[in-house]
């Protein structure tokens, strides 16, 4: 057939092509152990760009006349993108597919097979926060591997800002201000009380442990780091029915899913604060030199601001391909913003998001779709990177780490108690049908995380890495106690049939209550 | 007007931004504030440059100038995107170019081509290759004038004019596309002017593959002709290979997982294939546009590639032009600007009068020999691709290789696709000109073209 003859041309290329990669491997293998491909490639071995073929001659060190269009190294070397020189090639292409491999497992992880997978394993809470993804940047980045090397992360660190950007932005939008006409009156005491025990627990048991451990000699740095941990331990993950949800009734699920967000309004209002207050300017003539009231208005004025532009940049767009682009700008300069000023990308980026979520508008649900279709790969990318940024060596963090549990337990159990015993007209309804067990050890979410790693991209301090040990470990010790928890209540108690007037599924609940929920897990079918 | 008036303050708040964020300081002393700084780079790219591509797309312009128009507004002319800036966000270059020419490649179907392909092959032959060999005697003749040429050899200047001539003569089918969907012409003149500037790609590609290879060994004084010819080998063979494989994986995924996740997955190898093709000598333009052939021909799904990379590609373009346009040194220009515009003149007479010549020879309809060079005078992705290339590949000869190249090509941009849509109104074959332009970068572009036939292919 005359149609094939452009296709066997093709693929006639393709095999005199391959044979050539072939035959020129082959003889580079041949030229000894200097003209290996990996001598090829590694340029920095000579002053050459080593062009493969090239340094399979014993005299490979000589400027060589290939690579015209990619001369990489040597006299014709092109700059990286940083200018920094070039890094030896054999390195940058296995960090490049290490990068490319970790963008892959991310794309799994969202997946919507593998959250489906998740969901009918049970397992729910650890894989939607993510923690395998947590654990494969900490394989990447040991020597062994050493694919998210110090480098590699120095040049990702813009990522890491816009990856809490992100997340800011995208639990801000899930914020419907008309949601909490809903909340059953009572519900804010119950968050702060379940909220503020365990934050005072934590931040002053762990600024004991730091002091005695000598990890806070500085008292503003230690204030801070405490505090930080407070806040992160102090909040409960929005996915808590997941696990769970079968066997609560809806009062207490509506009343779980209400602390859960709310608990998150409070913390990045804390976090806000504590930014603001303990804000750590960056060296330079030109930076303001503010009170903490002063990066307070800032803070919240910044949000504003960029919230209103924003909300002028995404209406009016055409397609899906520009509703994209405009938001991942919009993330990307808000978070750009506020990392200029040393502000929490996070809280920023929530409180623009809270603001786009509520003024007028009816690209909200286009938004959302948008937000959904990129929120699981980006979010596991950052996970990635953080496990990367993790290091596990410092013992302190894991002697850290039970006090920070025990100290979350025992603040929360306080918090639930005293929520208890309140009158019965200032607390709602629904807490006597919530158990203490989920009042108690509920597992902690993304924010959590996010929470510690702006610490990491604002500041430095000794106890850092100590913080995010106590605080990844809490989150997978967490999630751990509540798996085993709830299993063991599905063996021992019937499953409470759907009914219409006390208990529904989650399905229903989603729908019905669908503003509450952030959209973490509900990515429609055939989006990643 | 309103749209236009409310986009333009928008820029302007944005501009605001960003000179209270420069008011800060040099960035690049600090690694977080550096990393802040190219993050908020990156936000303001994206959006400033997608209002400006709007606001030119109103003049009927095409999306991309206003893009470049951004990038340089805000790089050389205000200083809002500093230097270190610019570098950093320049990562997404590879991934663009490759992108480019995936989407190159995915265009060219040989089954529809066939019929118009002697007129092709005698248009790419005298119009493209000849006003490449002009534009080489140009780059030749004016040597004492470019900074670049100065202190190499008598044989390293004809080396590099013929590279020069080889980058300046590129065309771009992403424009020719938009340029139709736009008007919505069809006939001999668009469909023959589409055909010649997507041979040309690849010609030009795999030219300018050749030339820098040897130009590389003239300045590098190795005169081993065998190592060259075999790094050509390499370069070349090795490209096509390793691209076809690369298609062959594309159109598995295709077949067997659909569209499904392909935007991401497409944006990942034309980064890896961009990055590791770099560093080990493999030609990105090739490489991915043998990928784009591959899958266009073998397995008949170039429009479904196309349609499934659309939306993630355009943050892409946005950054890419925008980079190109932050990069052009404003100070070069005075000094390039009259051997720019003779390289311009000497381009367009040679793209015109080819294209006459090489339709009378082919014996093409007389609306190709009168109309149809001036769809070959449009510049935009694989001549910036290609610039930046021969800058990078030569950075011993300064800032002022790029300097040229993309000022032709930016007045090309500017110019072009305003004379070729007139070209087409002329000829009789647009059909929709009182719409409104809608001139769009590659992955817009294809959208358009989507929903009806290729414009090389018989008509039906």
């Amino acid at each position: 057939m005359p149609e094939s003859r452009p296709v066997r041309s093709i693929l006639a290329v393709g095999v005199v092509s391959a044979v050539l990669v072939i035959a020129g491997i082959a003889r580079a293998d041949d030229a000894g152990a200097d003209a290996g491909i990996d001598a090829g490639l590694d340029a920095a071995a000579s002053t050459d760009a080593g062009a493969m073929l090239a340094s399979s001659t014993p005299d490979a060190a000589t400027l060589d006349a290939g690579a015209p269009v990619a001369a990489a190294s040597g006299e014709h070397a092109a700059p990286t993108a940083s200018g920094a020189p070039e890094a030896p090639s054999a390195d940058v292409i296995r960090t490049l597919l290490g990068l490319a491999l970790l963008i892959v497992l991310a794309y799994v992880g969202g997946h919507p097979r593998v959250t489906k997978l998740e969901e009918s394993l049970g397992i729910a809470q650890v894989m939607t926060s993510g923690l395998p993804y947590v654990f494969l940047g900490l394989l990447a980045q040991q020597p062994a591997l050493d694919v998210l090397n110090e480098g590699t992360l120095r040049s990702l660190l813009p990522l890491l800002q816009f990856g809490l950007g992100w997340i800011g932005f995208q639990t801000g939008f899930s914020f419907e201000a008309r949601a909490l006409d809903r909340v059953e009156r009572g519900t804010g005491t119950v968050v702060i009380l379940l909220s503020s025990f365990p934050f005072v627990a934590i931040a002053g048991s762990s600024a004991l442990f730091l002091w005695a451990v000598g990890l806070g000699p500085d008292p503003l740095a230690l204030a801070r780091d405490s505090c930080l941990l407070g806040l992160a331990g102090a909040l409960s993950a929005p996915t808590l029915e997941r696990v769970i949800g079968q066997r609560m009734s809806i009062e207490a699920l509506d009343l779980a899913r209400a602390i859960a967000l709310l608990d998150d309004v409070l913390g990045v209002v804390a976090l806000a604060c504590l930014a603001a207050f303990l804000h750590v300017s960056a060296d330079g003539a030109h930076h303001w030199q503010l009170p903490g009231v002063g990066w307070i208005f800032v803070t919240f004025g910044m949000a504003v601001s960029i919230g209103l532009v924003v909300y002028v940049v995404l209406r009016g767009t055409d397609s899906g391909g520009e509703k994209t682009s405009l938001l991942l700008g919009s993330v990307a300069l808000t978070a750009g913003l506020a990392g200029y000023l040393s502000l929490s990308p996070l809280v920023i980026c929530f409180f623009a998001g809270i603001l786009l979520r509520n003024l007028p508008g009816d690209d909200k649900l286009e938004l959302e779709s948008t937000f959904r279709r990129l929120e699981r790969p980006i979010y596991l990318l950052f996970l990635v990177i953080v496990g990367a940024l993790w290091r596990i060596d410092d013992w302190r963090g894991w002697c850290l780490l039970p006090v920070f549990v025990v100290a979350r337990f025992l603040g929360r159990y306080a918090g639930a108690r005293t929520a208890r015993s309140l009158p019965e007209s200032e607390r709602p309804a629904a807490l006597a049908y919530a158990d203490d067990r989920d009042l108690v050890a509920p597992p902690m979410g993304q924010l959590a995380l996010a929470f510690v790693v702006t610490a990491q991209t604002l500041y430095e301090s000794p106890a850092v890495q100590a913080v995010v040990t106590a605080v990844i470990g809490g989150a997978v010790l967490l999630e751990v106690v509540v798996q085993i928890s709830s299993r063991r209540v599905r063996k021992t108690k019937p499953k409470i049939a759907p009914a219409a007037d006390a208990t529904t599924t989650i399905t229903i609940i989603d729908e019905d209550t669908a503003t509450l929920e952030p959209p973490t897990e509900a990515a429609p079918e055939g989006e990643p | 007007m309103m749209g236009t008036i409310k986009r333009m303050l928008v820029i302007v708040t944005l501009c605001g931004l960003m000179q209270a964020v420069e008011s800060f300081g040099d960035a690049s002393a600090d690694p977080r504030r550096a990393a802040s700084a190219l993050v908020v780079g990156i936000g303001f790219v994206l959006i400033a440059s997608w209002f400006s591509g709007r606001i030119f797309s109103t003049m009927g312009l095409p999306k991309l100038t206003g893009y470049l128009a951004m990038g340089i507004l805000a790089g050389p002319l205000l200083g809002l995107l500093a230097p270190t800036t610019v570098s950093g966000l320049g990562i997404v270059n590879g991934m663009a170019t490759a992108l480019i020419a995936l989407t190159g490649g995915s265009e060219m179907d040989f089954r529809a081509m066939r019929p118009l392909f002697r007129s092709i092959a005698w248009i790419t032959l005298i119009a493209v290759v000849g006003t490449a060999i002009a534009l080489s005697g140009v780059a030749w003749i004016l040597a004492p004038q470019l900074a670049f040429m100065q202190g190499l050899s008598p044989l390293g200047r004809i080396a590099i004019a013929i590279v020069v001539g080889i980058v300046t003569v590129a065309q771009s089918p992403a424009v020719v596309v938009a340029i139709r969907a736009e008007t919505g012409a069809d006939g001999p003149v668009a469909r023959t002017s589409l055909g010649v500037v997507v041979l040309a790609d690849l010609l030009v590609i795999v030219l300018f593959a050749i030339a820098t290879s040897a130009a590389d060994a003239v300045l590098s004084g190795t005169s081993d002709f065998e190592r060259t010819a075999r790094n050509m080998a390499w370069e070349l063979f090795g490209s096509l290979g390793i691209g076809i494989s690369i298609g062959a994986i594309l159109s598995l995924w295709l077949r067997f997982v659909g569209e499904r996740g392909l935007d991401l997955f497409v944006l990942l190898v034309c980064f890896v294939a961009a990055e590791v093709g770099r560093r080990v000598h493999l030609d990105p333009l090739l490489l991915m546009l043998a990928a784009g052939m591959f899958v266009e021909n073998v397995s008949r799904r170039g429009k479904m590639l196309r349609r499934a990379f659309e939306d993630a590609s355009l943050p892409v373009y946005i950054l890419f032009f925008t980079v190109a346009g932050a990069s052009v040194h404003l100070r070069e220009l005075p000094t390039v600007a009259l051997p720019a515009a003779a390289f311009i003149l000497v381009r367009g007479a040679g793209l015109y009068f080819g294209t006459s010549l090489a339709a009378s020879v082919a014996g093409a309809d007389p609306a190709v020999k009168k109309f149809g060079g001036f769809g070959l005078l449009p510049q935009a992705g694989l001549a910036i691709a290609l610039s930046q290339l021969f800058s990078r590949t030569f950075p011993s000869l300064g800032p002022s290789t790029a300097a040229l190249t993309l000022s032709i090509v930016a007045i090309n941009e500017i110019v072009a696709p305003a004379i070729f849509r007139t070209a087409l109104v002329r000829s009789g074959e647009a059909v929709t000109i009182a719409s409104q332009p809608e001139v769009a970068p590659v992955a817009e572009a294809e959208d358009a073209d989507d929903d009806e036939p290729t414009p090389s292919e018989p008509a039906t």
